[in-house]
């Protein structure tokens, strides 16, 4: 009875025992903390807008016979006042009723940030033009005026296998493109508009045969922000 | 003699019972010890974050007198960004423990604002750190915000990005910097976007 006894008490012990434990073993239990902040981190990104404008119409030109640099530069983008048509000066070529001798378009830029815009004007020759390229002269003016006063020269007159390879343009795209030849690189560092003015006649050392043919671009334009 | 074995008997069953009164109140006195050690979170202000146990551990966070504000961000590279400087170009903040015996494991946590517009690839972080707010050594990145899977061990909650992981076991200041720009390829159109993360300090210390 007294082992019992013994016993019992034994067990109570014991139980007392690992409750006190339990609870020291609970007070080594890890604390934690959170320390929200409140200051919040923003950045807010710039914005540029670029977009490339084409006039109206592009250069058609017919019965162009090879001209000087100096008749080539002169050629206008008017058809005549009879809208039959006119025959350019210098024998450059005719114009249809209603065509155009130049191609005017311009690159506009309108920026949010401290940045500076390249961008590359390229031509690229049409697949089915049969005019070597040695004999098609190209011809870029530019001006900050969309009447093109005082225009500056922004590629001189130059044939197309002559024009600076794709390769050598300032954007990533203008290195890329293929069959296409560099006409101008410009920049903006601020929100403007460049405006340009294309010629293209038949250069003077093309020798006129019985044949037509006919030399075809399209003008693509491509910005980078550097 | 009857009488003596009598009493020794009553003595006998006496004695198991103090016992387990003594247990007893000594588990009562114990656990009233440990229901005083308070656990006290105190947010003074707006710029100091306290959080005060007992008299061994203290943890603060304390940011600086503004945080990042960059408008018209621009593509930036890292080696540019890293040296970010000026009023709204950087955050600088500190987590300081006052301890007596104990150590403090904490982290600092970038949790990105539900309003942002860029993705996480668009944006880099970049934290620095220093013992003697002379001399700023790196410790995260730059970096990409890549949000935590899952919530940390110390609480940093599933989607924030830990910047820095630490441990305390001396009374100390830790100084930080952080710089947050927009990434080099990223391709500016005309549309306005933002990218906000706030700081979070989450810490565990063993107390005894």
């Amino acid at each position: 009875m007294q082992d019992n006894s013994s016993k019992q008490i034994l067990l109570s012990v014991l139980g007392v025992a690992i409750l006190i434990v339990a609870v020291v073993g609970v007070s080594f239990a890890v604390f934690t903390y959170q320390l929200a902040g409140q200051k919040e981190n923003t950045i807010t990104t710039g914005t540029i807008t670029m977009n490339y404008t084409e006039g109206q119409k592009g250069i058609s030109i017919t019965n162009a016979m090879p001209v000087s640099d100096d008749v080539g530069k002169t050629i206008t983008n008017t058809a005549g006042a009879d809208d039959t048509g006119s025959d350019l000066a210098g024998g450059a070529g005719h114009l249809e009723a209603g065509a155009s001798g130049v191609f005017d378009f311009n690159v506009n830029a309108t920026i949010n940030g401290s940045v500076t815009i390249k961008y590359d004007i390229m031509a690229v020759k049409k697949g089915e033009s049969t005019l070597e390229d040695q004999y098609a002269k190209l011809y870029l003016q530019k001006s900050d005026a969309a009447t093109m006063a005082s225009p500056s020269d922004a590629q001189v007159p130059i044939t197309y296998d002559k024009l600076s390879e794709a390769s050598s343009a300032a954007t990533d795209a203008g290195k890329g493109l293929q069959n296409a030849k560099l006409l101008h690189t410009d920049t903006f560092t601020a929100s403007a508009t460049h405006y340009y003015r294309l010629r293209m006649w038949v250069d003077n050392s093309y020798k006129v045969d019985k044949t037509a043919r006919t030399f075809t671009v399209t003008v693509n334009v491509y910005g980078q922000a550097v | 003699m009857a009488d003596n074995n009598s009493m020794k008997k009553e003595t006998r069953h006496l004695r198991p019972l103090m016992m387990m009164l003594v247990a007893i109140v000594f588990l009562v006195v114990l656990m009233c010890s440990l229901s005083l050690a308070i656990i006290a979170y105190d947010q003074e202000g707006s710029m100091v974050n306290t959080i005060k146990t007992t008299d061994s551990i203290t943890i603060m966070y304390t940011e600086g007198r503004s945080g990042i504000n960059i408008t018209n961000a621009l593509p930036t590279k890292d080696s540019i960004g890293k040296e970010l400087s000026g009023e709204g170009a950087t955050f600088s903040f500190t987590v300081s423990a006052k301890l007596k015996s104990s150590n403090v494991r904490y982290e600092v946590t970038a949790i990105k604002d539900s309003s942002s517009t860029l993705e996480d690839d668009d944006v880099r972080l970049y934290l620095e750190k220093s013992v003697d707010n002379e001399i700023y050594l790196p410790v995260f990145g730059p970096s990409s915000f890549t949000p935590l899977k899952e919530q940390s061990s110390l609480g940093s909650p599933k989607g924030s990005m830990i910047i820095e992981t630490g441990t305390f076991d001396k009374t100390q200041t830790n100084n930080y910097i952080l710089r947050m720009w927009l990434k080099d390829n990223y391709n500016v159109d005309k549309d306005s976007k933002t990218y906000t993360v706030t700081v979070n300090v989450y810490a565990a210390s063993n107390a005894s």
